[in-house]
């Protein structure tokens, strides 16, 4: 089975700024966090990684690979599909589904409720 | 455009037995063609003393007057001669084309069109005295005929531009309209993304323990991002509903969460102003079959507004309720009330009534036309009540029931 870091999250967004305050505030919530600024860092760093994160916070509009795509290739991958995925994204829900998201989330977004969601995979 | 009936087609058919008809009608023709200074003089003077029924023939001068009638004449009398009508056809249209450029109407070009022929056949009647009537009643309907073709060739090429140029018009302004959609989208996408790691800063911020005024100015740059963050909002909500983008996710909702979501969303403005929210619920739940996400969006817009016509200390009452058609969240507030004049408006985009200030204190003005295009969308209704001015409005909304049982997906 996956094991999991209990305190983990993979954070992938390409703006930088968000990912520092962001990685700050869960760090500061006890959490350990990777970071990865587009789909195909994040692959790279889930399968270098040791340990799986206990959720994916994601990202939609990325360069080189976006959070779509990303979605595809996890979703093919017996392992990666496991892993929760929570996409906070700058655009409305789309009308076709994300395949296996857990929760989808509009910027700006609330610490506080992303922090309730997280702590859900802990 | 194929000109049938004309004398010239009976002429050549009968032509065997009666030789002696194109001997006459080439009599017409000279006779036209002696004559045609003649045709073009009345025809100037007609069109000028008639120029009361078409603005546009009292102001050209003579020769903007002829433009292709004397081409017209030509190709009329070649006609005559035993020519086909296909340049009588060519010129017309030429002479369509030319008026609209000249800015008639199409009921000016048939005016025009109407006095030409008056000219034409009062000229034929003196070119015809003498002629065998039977000559010279073929000769009448041939160019009868020949003048209705003049009329329709003039007015087709004149309508098939017109069209042409309103359909290039109008894919020109759908191209821009996608184009704007297309921008809004992005700059809304661009501007919520970039108001995420402020938000996020400042929460970090708050950890610090800052001083009272550190504190204070923080809560300044938190409020003014919230706002902004909320005219980023309106202005993509601006967007899908002009678009008709929203795409509904219909479950079994409970209308008093909706409302509960709305005033919770609104909290902030209401401590402002000191007012006080009553909420008459009942104690099973109403379900509405709705997206969830936009009847929360319905129930915070009409709370904003209700907050914002609420004058301080005053109380806004919510009520949910069920009806055998309907499943019905109102909401009444004590403001000044809508006028008379303003009621027929409230739903229109960016009406603000008289209550209009910066758009940063009250936003864009599209919260009402939101409200009413989800909940229309939805197949609901909402009304509006006044009890004369000054007494505050009660807005009704009325949408579709749902079973008892709520759906496992919401």
């Amino acid at each position: 089975m996956i094991e999991t870091i209990e305190d983990a999250v993979l954070l992938v967004d390409d703006d930088e700024d968000l990912r520092e305050t962001l990685s700050e505030l869960l760090d500061a919530s006890g959490y350990a966090v990777l970071q990865a600024e587009n789909g195909q860092i994040a692959l790279d760093v889930l399968k270098t990684t040791p340990r799986f994160p206990c959720v994916v916070v994601l990202d939609l509009s990325m360069p080189v690979l976006d959070g779509r795509e990303f979605l595809r290739l996890r979703a093919s991958d017996p392992i990666l599909r496991d892993i929760p995925v929570v996409v906070v994204s700058g655009s409305n829900q789309p009308s076709e589904p994300l395949p296996g998201i857990d929760e989808y989330l509009r910027k700006p977004v609330k610490f506080e409720r992303l922090m309730e969601i997280i702590n859900h995979y802990r | 455009m194929e000109f049938r009936r004309g004398w010239a087609f009976h002429a050549a058919k009968s032509r065997k037995s009666e030789p002696i008809m194109p001997r006459k009608t080439a009599y017409v023709a000279d006779y036209l063609e002696n004559h045609k200074q003649e045709i073009l003089t009345r025809w100037r003077r007609a069109a000028k003393q008639e120029s009361k029924e078409s603005k546009r023939l009292a102001k050209l001068d003579d020769q903007e007057l002829l433009d292709h009638i004397p081409a017209i004449t030509d190709a009329m009398i070649a006609v005559w001669r035993g020519k086909d009508s296909s340049q009588v056809s060519a010129d017309c249209a030429r002479h369509g084309h030319q008026r609209r450029l000249d800015g008639y109407t199409v009921i000016d070009v048939m005016w025009e069109l109407t006095i030409f022929r008056r000219v034409f056949l009062t000229v034929l009647r003196d070119a015809s005295k003498g002629v065998e009537e039977s000559v010279k009643v073929a000769g009448q309907e041939t160019i009868l005929d020949l003048l209705d073709l003049c009329t329709r060739c003039s007015v087709e090429r004149f309508l098939e531009e017109t069209e042409q140029e309103r359909d290039e018009a109008t894919a020109k302004a759908t191209n821009l309209e996608v184009q704007r959609e297309r921008f809004l989208g992005m700059l809304s996408h661009e501007l919520r993304n970039q108001i995420q790691p402020i938000l996020f800063a400042l929460r970090r911020l708050h950890d610090t323990k800052p001083s009272d005024q550190q504190l204070r100015a923080l809560q300044m740059i938190e409020r003014q991002t919230r706002q902004q963050s909320f005219l980023i909002d309106e202005l993509f909500d601006l967007n899908s509903i002009r678009f008709s983008k929203v795409q509904l996710r219909l479950t079994s909702v409970d209308l008093s969460d909706c409302v509960r979501h709305g005033v919770e969303a609104n909290l902030s403005e209401m401590n402002a102003k000191a007012l006080n929210v009553e909420m008459d619920f009942p104690e099973e739940p109403v379900y509405a079959r709705v997206d969830r996400e936009r009847m929360c969006q319905v129930a915070t817009n009409l709370m904003s507004n209700a907050v914002k016509f609420t004058p301080n200390g005053g109380t806004i009452v919510w009520r949910v309720f069920e009806e055998p058609d309907a499943a019905v969240m109102s909401v009444r507030d004590t403001g000044a009330g809508i006028k008379e004049e303003d009621l027929a408006h409230i739903f229109e985009m960016f009406y603000q009534g008289e209550v209009a200030s910066s758009p940063r204190k009250s936003g864009l003005g599209i919260g009402l036309t939101v409200v009413q295009n989800l909940v229309e969308m939805h197949g609901g209704t909402i009304e509006v009540h006044i009890d004369g001015e000054s007494t505050g409005a009660e807005f009704v909304v009325r949408m579709p029931r749902a079973q008892k049982r709520k759906d496992p997906e919401s």
